[in-house]
């Protein structure tokens, strides 16, 4: 499928999801010699954005940020495509999965995926601790090779879904309560996290223990009951 | 690898009957200085869904028609992308997580399809039409059903709260309207029935158009600096459509059909005029948003609807749409109108 031939992350506090990815971002290329000229697609990976902001794409955001390639249309100019996907914690392996088309349909060498969530506002509930990734992705090359994602809805909830609701008493829309699926059991042959995390945190968590050499299988069980298993080499 | 080729099987919209004239919700005299939106933008009105519809109920309709006309088995679907700008339901909250497309591909009975969000504003069912364009033609699946519920007059009753002396951004809300779409693509025996161009994101102008959480009340609210944004796509327009043209290797005055992205029937006019002047006549032009507004990323579906229930589309004719979303996105996709569309109803 696609190889991460870089990444990075941040799980210190952010009170700035865009400044914590654009500063991750750039520390990466630097790091690994890798030009802004060589992306050409952002997609950013994630659920909860600052007041809920559902337009433009996080990722054009990044992409203003970065200044990258945001220059006017000519018969030579070299642009970026920059759009967001989500679906919960399964919301890394769904970009991932993308970035190995996107990286055909724009054929340039990188495509930057950014993973993170930050707290809507003030008056949301927010008890999360969530870290902030970038990963540099490509079709081939040197790095952590994804082989394959399978994704299994058979134990989703539709009644466990996240919600956006008005809390009349703060006069804010607020982040609602929540339950989760019930409990399935991840046999110990896989790496899983916590069904309460967010998506940048199971990403770290499994790249951080990654075992060179050999195939490694990493599982994600959304809080909805839904669920990813990736396998790695 | 082999490369499959793919198409469009089918496609439909749910236009609600609902019709609400402009003077109903911007009426010159409750406008700044008597604003005339019809003379501005060429709007009439737009439809408005029943109480008890929201984004998942609009996407409902939508691709039960769109899976009727293809005649493709749900069980056979093994991709579906929502790509609404948001998820509204008709009490104004909003789901977040996991996505939307989980809780559709659910209730039409479709099992075991991948299923996940695309974000990105109007442009959003073109990017996810492409992107599902590339899983067939890699082999990665059979058959994707791309879908949106647009619930976006609560933008509209949310600007109206406002005085729009003060809030000048928060007028062009009131261009938008209610809707759906979707389409259903598989694999096709001929190539090129459906091409993309190389889609781009000038996201110098990312400010200019943000929808979030309204400050105090219920559900969204939507900021736009139209001029500078329309100033924005017009100036890029011209070689857009050059580069397009080339990339896809299409001849634009061949092109049967042309639809452009809806923000205002008189937006489009100009836009149409760029690219006469740029890659040449256009056959036919589809401008009828006067009554059905800007439904966000269904609305060239609610077009290509239109089209359909006035005969004016044929099988094997070709279509271009021309698309464009805050951030700001620019893509078109061509193709080939599917066989037995005289037959749809």
């Amino acid at each position: 499928m696609v190889v991460v031939r870089a990444w990075k992350s941040s799980s210190e506090k952010t009170t700035n999801l865009l400044k914590t990815i654009c500063n991750l971002t750039q520390n990466l290329l630097s790091e690994n010699g890798i030009s802004f000229d060589d992306i050409g697609v952002i997609i950013h990976a994630g659920v909860y954005r600052r007041n809920f902001r559902t337009e433009p794409a996080f990722a054009t955001h990044i992409q203003g940020d970065l200044k990258l390639k945001c220059g006017p249309v000519t018969q030579e100019s070299n642009h970026c495509f920059s759009f967001d996907v989500s679906d919960g914690s399964c919301s890394p392996y769904v970009a991932l999965n993308v970035a190995s088309h996107m990286l055909r349909i724009k054929p340039e060498k990188y495509c930057l995926i950014t993973i993170g969530d930050e707290r809507p506002n003030k008056q949301s509930n927010w008890p999360y601790q969530p870290i902030t990734c970038v990963m540099l992705v490509a079709l081939e090359g040197a790095g952590y090779q994804l082989t394959g994602t399978n994704f299994d809805s058979s134990a989703f909830d539709s009644s466990t879904y996240v919600e956006m609701i008005f809390d009349s008493a703060k006069s804010a829309n607020v982040i609602g309560e929540s339950s989760s699926a019930a409990q399935i059991n991840s046999d110990n042959s896989k790496f899983s996290g916590d069904t309460n995390w967010l998506s940048g945190r199971h990403i770290h968590a499994f790249l951080s223990q990654f075992t060179e050499g050999t195939t490694n299988t990493h599982e994600i069980i959304d809080q909805s009951g839904k669920t990813v298993t990736a396998t790695w080499v | 690898m082999v490369e499959a080729h793919s198409k469009i099987i089918s496609f439909a919209s749910y236009i609600p009957e609902n019709y609400v004239p402009i003077d109903d919700f911007a009426a010159p005299a409750d406008m700044p200085s008597k604003l005339d939106l019809n003379r501005i933008t060429g709007l009439e009105g737009h439809r408005r869904s029943k109480e008890n519809e929201g984004t998942l109920e609009l996407a409902l309709q939508a691709a039960t028609k769109c899976i009727e006309r293809s005649k493709v088995d749900v069980a056979d679907i093994d991709l579906v992308i929502n790509c609404a700008v948001g998820s509204l339901c008709s009490e104004l909250r909003s789901k977040l997580s996991p996505s939307l497309a989980n809780l559709i591909a659910e209730k039409l009975g479709i099992k075991g399809a991948e299923c996940f969000d695309v974000s990105n504003a109007c442009s959003g069912m073109v990017t996810s039409l492409m992107i599902a364009d590339s899983m067939i033609k890699t082999g990665q699946i059979n058959y994707a059903l791309i879908v949106a519920g647009e619930h976006i007059t609560a933008l509209v009753d949310e600007a109206r709260t406002n005085n729009l002396w003060f809030k000048s951004k928060a007028l062009a809300s009131l261009t938008l309207g209610d809707g759906s779409g979707a389409y259903l693509i598989g694999k096709s025996e001929l190539p090129n029935q459906l091409v993309f161009s190389e889609p781009f994101t000038l996201a110098r102008f990312n400010k200019l158009c943000v929808g979030e959480a309204s400050k105090n009340r219920p559900g969204p609210m939507m900021r736009t600096k139209a001029a500078q944004l329309q100033q924005g796509v017009m100036g890029n327009l011209g070689e857009f459509f050059i580069r397009s043209m080339k990339y896809m290797d299409l001849d634009w005055e061949a092109i049967d059909h042309v639809y452009s992205h809806p923000t205002s029937p008189r937006a489009v006019k100009k836009g149409a005029g760029i690219a006469e002047n740029t890659v040449g006549k256009i056959k036919r032009l589809h401008n009828e948003s006067q009554d059905i507004a800007n439904t966000a990323s269904t609305s060239h579906c609610m077009l290509l609807e239109k089209s359909v229930q006035l005969n004016q589309l044929k099988s094997g004719e070709s279509v271009i749409l021309v698309s464009f979303g805050s951030g700001v996105a620019m893509l078109a996709m061509h193709f080939y109108l599917p066989e037995g569309i005289e037959q749809w109803s």
